[in-house]
């Protein structure tokens, strides 16, 4: 009996282990059934499908930002062929940007211009007749300017609600031919928002999704690769600076032809590179693309690498600490260009890789970089936020397969890198301590004087604790150009729940403040509430943008590029950028979520100041409940909802 | 009925010896198993770089890193807030996601040069909390976009952990040594690379797979 019963448990124990193994077993079997199919039947062919996203503007708004899950295609003619049928073909963000499940959200505003390409995936070659976008369940916020609306407070992020679902549809032939990109441009318009209709509601979308012309949209490029022979592997990648926006294969006869982003009213700026299993690469430098104008076809020639290498290294401060994100880029020289060193020349180079250190140890790696003979040596440029550049050449390790070295390095057996750096250290202060159980956090960034180039923000949070008036802050800035002005701006919570990327205190500014000083005093933060500035900038190109300007004290006024009045008629001071915005093509709308304050709008085209104009944002009356709003100010009450404001219309520069 | 059991007990024990090494299915565990993580996602063009600081009721840690990085807290209060402030002044986005239970419950992003943006999950973390001590870290570089799953175990608690590379696990306030066990969910995508860091020191750093132990 105890043997029967010690039987039955040991029987019921290892049931499971059975089934499992019974259905491994099956699921192996199935596994070589499968393969043993794929075998037998020969693979489909398969080509490329570049999917991108272009838009309708928008506006009144700040941002409209949709968090995208994946894009699928069906090569069903039925435009209501079902969720669940098994043709569908899933194109999700790349690996680079992310993994599989990963929404990304795409900002609407930034596809007004110009289109934003979303993945590129493998597909077998057919016509794809269903083109399907799925959305999360939480499906984006949606960020407007000040509204006028009584109980609608602007400038804080609302949640949307999509009257489609989380999936939108739309029928068009979508043919994909083997060994070949096609691209795909859909028009994602959100439609007009419909406010909430009471406080604490959600924006509601009604979004359509439609196929436009590659030929409207993307800039058709051509060219031809040469090299002593051309197989499978061969690409041709565009890049941005360091960003890669697009990639080709390369056809056996070595031709190559891609559509590029750009602006509908301009023309955009790339950088072309060939690369393929055993070669060197070959690169082209600034080629200018517009949509409608077809550019000179492109030659990129490749060389057989006689050799290949690891490139790694880490990247610190000068005092060793980690620099974990700095930018480390393998920079080659182009073709069209005479540049022979990218140290000295940089800007006749082409970035043709590119790691980040990572998070922790700062540590990067380039493997099996090819090194051919006579070839221009490689550079690496390496960079960081607030601390200086440094180039450096590669020098070839002795054997194949070694580690390369660097010449200037900080480790004479790789290519590691300690960027200097100054240090500029101050003080802000609030006009109310925060209540227990709270605090004021802020945020300091440094733009060359007199420029909207941003070079370097305090990486962390600066906290005024509970019962405090004043924090300090540190603020690592490149020793180069060595003056700057400075721009502090807080992180406040609306009705203190909700983090808010606008501020509920004014900005602090003061200008030409040197690298390396100690001290600085950059003013009180006096909690204001939210405010917002609109306008139109007529006539625009894709060169205008508008500039949000304010006045700040500066005793010599020297390395001011504009100088101003004090509101406060103390002085003359300088006027230092604390937001730009570009504007929307054609109708020219641009606006600003900044707080209550005076400021100074200018519209800019190629860079030169062509209008501008003084515009005071008024406070919100005060409210008493909820309190705090938009931060705690003094008493009594509140920042009430905030007001919008127009600055009218910016002229455009005359012929 | 016994003489049956026995007569196929060496063919079970057998099966279970086989799914015993091939699913590694009995390993040494110290506790039961843990609630769900909770973490951020920070997507965006690769290489875009940022810092960020995570704050749940008690302890706060700074990252410094490029996108995309997944940012899982283990053993956190349900309340967690992470500031983020892309360091680059283009308009490229930074999408953050928040991740309960490994679902995205929240999105949001920022697309203007050097701005900050904020995420929180489940309810307001009003303060930033005081930084982590001890501050315990494995980070997995490689390889990039494979997803791998494991276990983040100390003395008393073990937490089941899926991700995709590169992916920073952060131990909360552990009880003694913390031991971390990846591995890759598919094959041929090479060795993995996994970090341990203990108060911002980088103290021990394995290459292998498909199956890494750390410490």
């Amino acid at each position: 009996m105890k043997h029967s019963l010690f039987g039955r448990i040991l029987l019921l124990a290892l049931v499971p282990f059975t089934l499992a193994l019974a259905l491994l077993g099956l699921f192996w079997a199935g596994f070589r059934g499968a393969t043993a199919l794929r075998d037998a039947t020969a693979a489909p062919p398969t080509g490329m499908l570049q999917v991108g996203f272009i838009d309708s503007p928008s506006l009144g708004f700040q941002r409209i930002a949709l968090s995208i899950q994946q894009v699928r295609v069906n090569p069903s003619t039925n435009p209501n062929v079902s969720e669940t049928d098994n043709n569908w073909f899933s194109i999700y963000l790349p690996p680079e940007v992310s993994g599989v499940g990963a929404a990304y959200q795409v900002n609407f505003l930034n596809l007004r211009r110009q289109v934003q390409l979303f993945s590129t995936v493998s597909l077998p070659a057919q016509v794809y007749n269903q083109i399907e976008v799925q959305f999360l369940s939480d499906p984006g916020v949606i960020v407007p300017s000040c509204t006028g609306i009584p109980f609608l407070e602007g400038c804080i992020a609302y949640g949307i609600s999509l009257t489609t679902g989380t999936s939108l549809r739309t029928s068009a032939p979508v043919p994909v031919i083997a060994n070949t990109l096609t691209q795909l441009v859909l028009e994602l318009d959100p439609g007009t928002p419909v406010p909430p209709s009471a406080p604490g509601g959600t924006y509601q979308l009604t979004p359509t999704l439609s196929v436009v012309s590659t030929s409207q949209t993307l800039a058709q490029v051509s060219g031809t690769v040469s090299a002593p022979s051309i197989g499978s592997g061969f690409s041709v990648t565009a890049v941005q600076g360091s960003t890669i926006i697009s990639q080709v294969p390369v056809s056996s006869s070595g031709t190559f032809l891609f559509g590029l982003p750009a602006p509908v009213d301009g023309s955009a700026t790339y950088d072309l590179y060939a690369s393929g299993p055993g070669v060197g690469y070959g690169a082209f430098k600034g080629l200018q693309v517009s949509l409608g104008s077809p550019t000179s076809p492109v030659t990129l020639s490749v060389s057989p690498a006689a050799s290949f290498g690891t490139i790694t290294g880490s990247v610190t401060d000068a005092a060793g600490n980690p620099l974990g994100g700095a930018l480390v880029e393998l920079l080659f020289p182009a073709s069209n260009t005479s540049t022979t060193s990218c140290v000295s020349q940089p800007s006749g180079c082409v970035t043709v890789a590119s790691q980040s250190a990572s998070s922790g140890a700062a540590q990067y790696t380039f493997p099996n970089v090819p090194f051919v003979s006579g070839a221009p040596a490689y550079a690496l440029r390496v960079s960081y936020s607030g601390h200086d550049t440094v180039l450096s050449e590669v020098i070839p390790p002795s054997t194949t397969g070694g580690t390369a070295t660097c010449s200037p390095t900080t480790n004479a057996s790789n290519c590691s890198f300690a960027l200097s750096s100054a240090t500029i250290t101050g003080t802000a202060s609030v006009d109310v301590p925060p209540p227990p159980g709270s605090e004021v956090e802020f945020v300091v960034i440094a733009e060359e004087t007199g420029t909207q180039n941003i070079v370097s923000a305090t990486p962390f949070p600066v906290v005024i604790p509970a019962g405090r008036t004043s924090a300090s802050f540190s603020l690592e800035v490149p020793t180069q150009p060595g003056v700057y002005d400075l721009v502090a701006t807080t992180l406040d919570f609306f009705q203190n729940q909700v983090p808010s990327t606008y501020t509920g205190h004014d900005f602090l500014v003061l200008s030409a403040v040197p690298a390396g000083a100690s001290n600085v005093d950059l003013g009180t933060f006096t909690c204001v509430g939210h405010g917002s500035v609109a306008g139109i900038a007529a006539s625009p190109s894709s060169s205008t943008s508008v500039q949000l300007f304010k006045c700040a004290p500066q005793a010599s006024n020297s390395g001011c590029s504009a100088s101003c009045a004090l509101p406060n008629g103390a002085g003359t001071g300088c006027l230092v950028s604390v937001l730009q915005s570009s504007v929307t093509p054609a109708s020219g709308h641009f606006s600003f979520c900044a707080p209550p304050d005076t400021y100074t709008v200018t519209r800019s085209d190629n860079g030169a100041t062509n209008a501008s104009t003084t515009v005071v944002v008024p406070t919100p009356a005060p409210i008493s409940s909820p309190c705090p709003s938009t931060c705690q100010g003094a008493e009594p009450g509140c920042p009430g909802v905030c007001v919008p404001t127009s600055v009218g219309t910016l002229a455009a520069p005359s012929p | 009925m016994s003489r049956c059991v026995f007569a196929k007990l060496p063919i079970a024990l057998f099966s279970c010896a086989l799914l015993a090494a091939g699913c590694n299915y009995f390993q040494e565990k110290f506790g039961p198993p843990a609630p769900q993580e909770q973490g951020f996602q920070l997507l965006g063009p690769q290489g875009t770089p940022f810092s960020a600081i995570i704050s749940d009721l008690t302890a706060s840690w700074q990252v410094q890193g490029a996108v995309p990085l997944e940012i899982v807290v283990l053993n956190g209060t349900p309340q967690v807030r992470m500031v983020v402030t892309k360091l680059r002044n283009d308009s490229s986005i930074i999408s953050v996601d928040a991740l309960s239970a490994g679902s995205i419950v929240y999105s949001n992003s920022e697309s203007l040069p050097f701005s900050t943006t904020q995420l929180q999950l489940t309810s307001i973390v009003p303060t930033l909390a005081p930084p982590a001590n001890p501050d315990i870290r494995y980070l997995v570089l490689a390889p990039y976009g494979m997803n791998i799953t494991g276990t983040i175990e100390d003395q008393n608690l073990e937490f089941q952990i899926a991700a995709i590379v590169p992916v920073l696990f952060i131990f909360e306030n552990p009880v003694g040594a913390t031991t971390g066990q990846f591995t890759e969910s598919a094959i041929g995508y090479g060795p993995m690379t996994v970090q341990l860091f203990q108060n911002g020191k980088l103290t021990k750093t394995v290459v292998n797979g498909p199956n890494v132990r750390i410490p």
